[in-house]
């Protein structure tokens, strides 16, 4: 290397070392010109602003994020004449790189005067502007579809970001849903054709009147993962694709959400103002989509009407809790964990690494790519954004009109429109409502389950609710009219036709009443003379409500919980209440310990839960007690003790009564054997109480011969 | 010399000759939405923006911009380019501090002179009945939200109970507009079908905190004061002349008696 190259070197070392090694831009003497660059994404983008990287070196004197929307880069631009020939280029994982032009300064600054500066020491700042710059995603998929409608063609354009990513290519993959009909790639994957499922594959059988409930499941939901390849980093994206919106059957939607109607020879009788929609009638149901806020009534060919209130759940007033309306409800629901579930993902209680732009879907009023006022909506009408990343203080961070949609309150069970008229009002008593969310499997399987369960059908069997005392424990309008958390049955009249309902989510779940602390099963006084479950227990007592009996009548009508707890029977000659040992009293969950686990709502036993304590396995089932009892039974017939008036093969509370006076040894004796006879797992849940009962029936009979 | 520069030349090749300079790592942080911009010369403890001018009230305030006890003092904002939206700014003296509009409040969406705001600033996150009144904002309350989990109160509100009735009366003299020209904008809130804020650009309409030459030139019960129209001492307590009793109205939400 010559001299004169030497020095050369020497003389840029001197230079440009000096703030290198400081590692910030000179303190000036003079004013320090700066423009702040407004880095935003697309909603939904993936784009991760917190790696955001930008060049030249040392433009940026300060980054600052902004309290929801995005960072804001303080750009020195002392070094006009390379940012004039350079400009400042953005970048950040998942994006573009996007170049900013700072050429185009005008002489027109405001000088002002500042005692402080966060990032210069000079006393002068010539504010030259703000530039808004919006990062574009390497490739757009376009945000997830809420209504592609049932068996209906779709097209999905993949839009690149840059020359760069749109010379690579795009594999696809369905990750999740029904396996589409068909999916065709066009134009190196950067066009997808493909064709949703039919109506009758995702929800066979036939429709109910009115609104057609659909959740995650059954609205042929599918999830598409795109994967480029190019010149650049491998992205990938996933876009969600539904055929219809969920919706929970009530009568109060948000506009524009397309419904389907179960029943014949549907119109539009009355409109709102604004409103033109019309009901399009389609092979099987009909199709109708509120096209403006306010009442709709409906009517089928009948002229069986249908009245469907309709709001953005943004304008949906949320004084639900005023004085005259329900001030015990709203205070009971505050500390709900459905009202804080966006909340507790925000603030990182379920921990740092939770995407909370995963949540916006459940748990939230939301259906992302639906323009009904939710959380989604919103934040995209206003260019808003959740926090990429959990952490204390990100709810407050949130504008208000982000916080008002962003939990499950009110409007996301009820619908944002007006409370449905009196004839629909137990429309929110069914599965359905939770459906919307609990409905999704694999991951969640919770109604799924429960359709399996015998609890979805308790309301089928005949006479199951021709009297109050049956319906308290054979539906869910009945068992919270017991409970005094429905005022009258009758205002929640539930028609015949929409039957089963079954034991739904509402029976054992509080969504805002008291619940015992736990997954929000509700908290309801015990049976006389039980006394207090134990703690493991505790939230047994919803399922002891319904499977003790009631001690008032002549047989018991339903005797499990009786069985696990060694209580419940009588001694037979002085009519005092008959204990025993309840070996599985102490299973850690109650009932649900043995009832639950891998079976999930399903309520049947996991047997691999029994090897915890019978690691020799569990006896399997002679059927002796069985057996006795049913013998017994018979006996007591032949004897005029109870009499049979349905079907034998039908459990003893539906198909008999007692003729003997209750106070008689020989009623004492039918009770006990009922007792047993209404417990089919009477072997499991207590033999050793079993037998004694069955003991004390056959000391009657045998001396009464 | 002869080994020293040949050693330069080398740290010249390594550090300068042929590389960019290394990116220079500026941490994001996060400024808490909220910038300081201390108001040193508030005159006590009762001082508010309206508009985008600031006022101070107090008996006895004397000063040049000074009459019937409103003061006109310097309104700071924070350093640095005007975000688009302009600054909300709360607190007095030293506590001053300002955030962006458009955090807490969705930006205008014009067509024209007229623009609409679908997610209004509102004093927290209850259903509240607001009105415009001259370019101030007053809203009315009886609950908080069902459902949610509030968050904090918006700042730049004056609050107070609603004198005879359950519920809060709160009060914004600094309210959001489409542009900085405050005194050529005719805003009102829609709550037919939901709360929306609507602003119409008109000639110059009387305003708080709008330039004023002549006395007149104000709204009713404002003054003009060093050539701004400032309100009297705000004390929200009523909704209505009602709510204030014999002898008083209810001017932008406080009960005072009418200005001569």
């Amino acid at each position: 290397m010559s001299t004169s190259s030497g020095l050369g070197c020497f003389a840029s070392v001197l230079v440009i070392a000096l703030p290198a090694c400081r590692g910030q831009t000179r303190s000036a003497a003079r004013s320090n010109e700066t423009a702040i660059v407004s880095v935003r994404t697309p909603l939904g983008s993936e784009i991760r602003l917190d790696l955001v990287r930008w060049t030249p070196g040392g433009a940026v004197v300060r980054a600052e994020r902004s309290a929801v929307n995005g960072v804001d880069l303080f750009v020195a631009l002392k070094d006009r004449p390379r940012l004039a020939r350079e400009g400042l280029t953005i970048e950040a994982p998942g994006a573009c790189p996007t170049p900013v032009d700072l050429r185009g300064l005008t002489a027109e600054a405001s000088i002002m005067t500042r005692d402080t500066i966060p990032f210069s020491s000079g006393k002068r700042v010539m504010s030259l502007g703000v530039y808004d710059v919006e990062l574009k995603p390497w490739i757009d998929l376009g945000g997830d579809r809420a209504q592609l409608g049932f068996d209906a063609p779709f097209t999905l354009h993949v839009v690149p970001g840059c020359d760069r990513a749109a010379a690579g290519r795009i594999d696809w993959r369905q990750v999740s849903g029904e396996p589409l009909p068909e999916l065709r790639l066009e134009q190196r994957g950067f066009r997808v054709r493909g064709r949703t499922a039919p109506l009758g594959q995702m929800r066979p059988g036939p429709l109910p009147w009115g609104i057609v409930s659909l959740s995650p499941r059954t609205r042929g939901q599918v999830v598409l993962e795109a994967t480029w390849h190019g010149d650049g980093p491998t992205t990938t994206r996933r876009v969600l694709l539904s055929a219809a919106a969920r919706t929970t059957g009530v009568p109060s939607l948000p506009p524009w959400q397309r419904v389907m109607l179960g029943g014949d020879g549907w119109r539009v009788r009355q409109r709102p103002h604004g409103g033109r929609a019309d009901v399009e009638q389609r092979d099987g149901y009909a199709l109708f989509i509120p096209d403006a806020e306010g009442t709709w009534k409906l009517e089928d060919a009948r002229g069986k009407e249908l009245r469907v209130g309709v709001r953005r759940h943004d304008r949906a007033r949320l004084d639900c809790g005023r004085s005259e309306c329900h001030p015990e409800i709203a205070t009971a629901a505050a500390p709900s964990a459905m009202t804080r579930s966006l909340f507790r993902i925000l603030e990182g209680e379920h921990g740092k690494d939770v995407d909370p732009s995963c949540a916006v879907s459940c748990h939230a009023a939301s259906e992302p790519g639906l323009p009904d006022g939710g959380l989604w909506h919103v934040a995209w009408e206003d260019d808003l954004a959740l926090p990429r990343l959990p952490k204390r203080g990100a709810w407050s961070s949130l504008p208000r009109s982000l916080r008002r949609v962003g939990s499950v309150g009110c409007t996301t069970c009820h619908g944002p429109g007006h409370i449905p008229a009196s004839p629909m009002l137990w429309s929110i008593l069914r599965v359905d409502v939770c459906a919307v969310c609990h409905d999704a499997p694999p991951r969640y399987r919770i109604v799924e389950d429960w359709r399996h369960s015998r609890m979805a059908t308790t309301d089928l069997r005949p006479g199951a609710i021709d009297e109050a005392a049956c319906g308290r424990c054979h539906s869910t309008d009945g068992f919270l009219s017991a409970l005094g958390v429905l005022a009258s049955s009758a205002t929640r009249s539930v028609p015949r036709t929409a039957r089963p309902l079954g034991i739904a989510c509402a029976a054992c779940h509080a969504v805002h009443g008291e619940d015992v602390g736990r997954s929000l099963v509700r908290r309801v006084s015990l049976p006389d003379g039980i006394g207090a479950l134990p703690a493991a227990a505790e939230a047994s007592g919803i399922c002891v409500s319904c499977h003790f009996p009631d001690t008032g009548s002549a047989l018991p009508a339903a005797s499990a919980a009786a069985l696990w707890l060694g209580r419940g029977g009588v001694a037979v000659f002085d009519g005092e209440p008959l204990s025993g040992r309840a070996p599985h009293l102490n299973v850690e969950g109650g009932c649900v310990g043995c009832h639950g686990g891998s079976t999930g709502h399903q309520f049947a036993v996991d047997r691999d839960r029994c090897r915890g304590c019978h690691a020799d396995g569990v006896p399997e089932p002679t059927g002796s007690i069985r057996a006795r009892a049913e013998s017994l039974w018979l006996e007591l017939i032949s004897r005029d003790v109870v009499r049979v008036d349905g079907r034998r093969d039908e459990a003893p509370h539906a198909a008999a009564r007692c003729i003997k006076p209750v106070a008689t040894p020989e009623a004492r004796a039918a009770w006990n054997v009922a007792l047993v006879l209404e417990d089919r797992a009477a072997m499991w849940h207590n033999a050793e109480y079993a037998r004694r009962l069955l003991d004390q029936a056959r000391v009657v009979l045998t001396e009464t011969r | 010399m002869r080994t020293l520069l040949p050693a330069l030349a080398s740290l010249g090749a390594l550090t300068c000759c042929d590389a960019e300079p290394r990116q220079v790592g500026v941490p994001i942080v996060d400024a808490g939405g909220t910038l300081p911009a201390r108001a040193t010369g508030d005159l006590g403890a009762n001082c508010a923006d309206v508009g985008r001018v600031r006022a101070c009230w107090g008996a006895d305030l004397e000063g040049t911009s000074c009459r019937d006890d409103i003061c006109l003092v310097p309104r700071p904002v924070p350093p640095g380019p005007t975000p688009n939206g302009g600054w909300r700014c709360d607190g007095v003296g030293r506590d001053r501090a300002c955030q962006r509009r458009t955090a807490a409040a969705a930006p205008f969406v014009c067509n024209g002179d007229q623009c609409i705001q679908r997610h209004p600033r509102a004093p927290d996150d209850a259903d509240w009945d607001c009105v415009d009144r001259f370019g101030a904002v007053i809203c009315s309350t009886t609950r908080g939200p069902a459902g949610t989990v509030p968050g904090p109160p918006d700042p730049g509100w004056l609050c107070g109970a609603r004198r005879g009735h359950a519920g809060r009366i709160c009060l914004d003299l600094s309210p959001d507009l489409p542009d900085a020209d405050v005194g050529r904008w005719d805003c009102a809130f829609e709550h037919r079908t939901g709360t929306m804020r609507l602003c119409t650009r008109r000639g110059v309409l009387p305003t708080l905190g709008a330039a004023c030459r002549v006395p007149d030139g104000c709204p009713p019960d404002a003054r003009c004061i060093a050539g701004h129209c400032l309100p009297p001492e705000p004390a929200p307590s009523c909704w209505v002349d009602g709510d204030c009793g014999e002898a008083m109205a209810c001017i932008f939400g406080t009960c005072a008696g009418r200005a001569p």
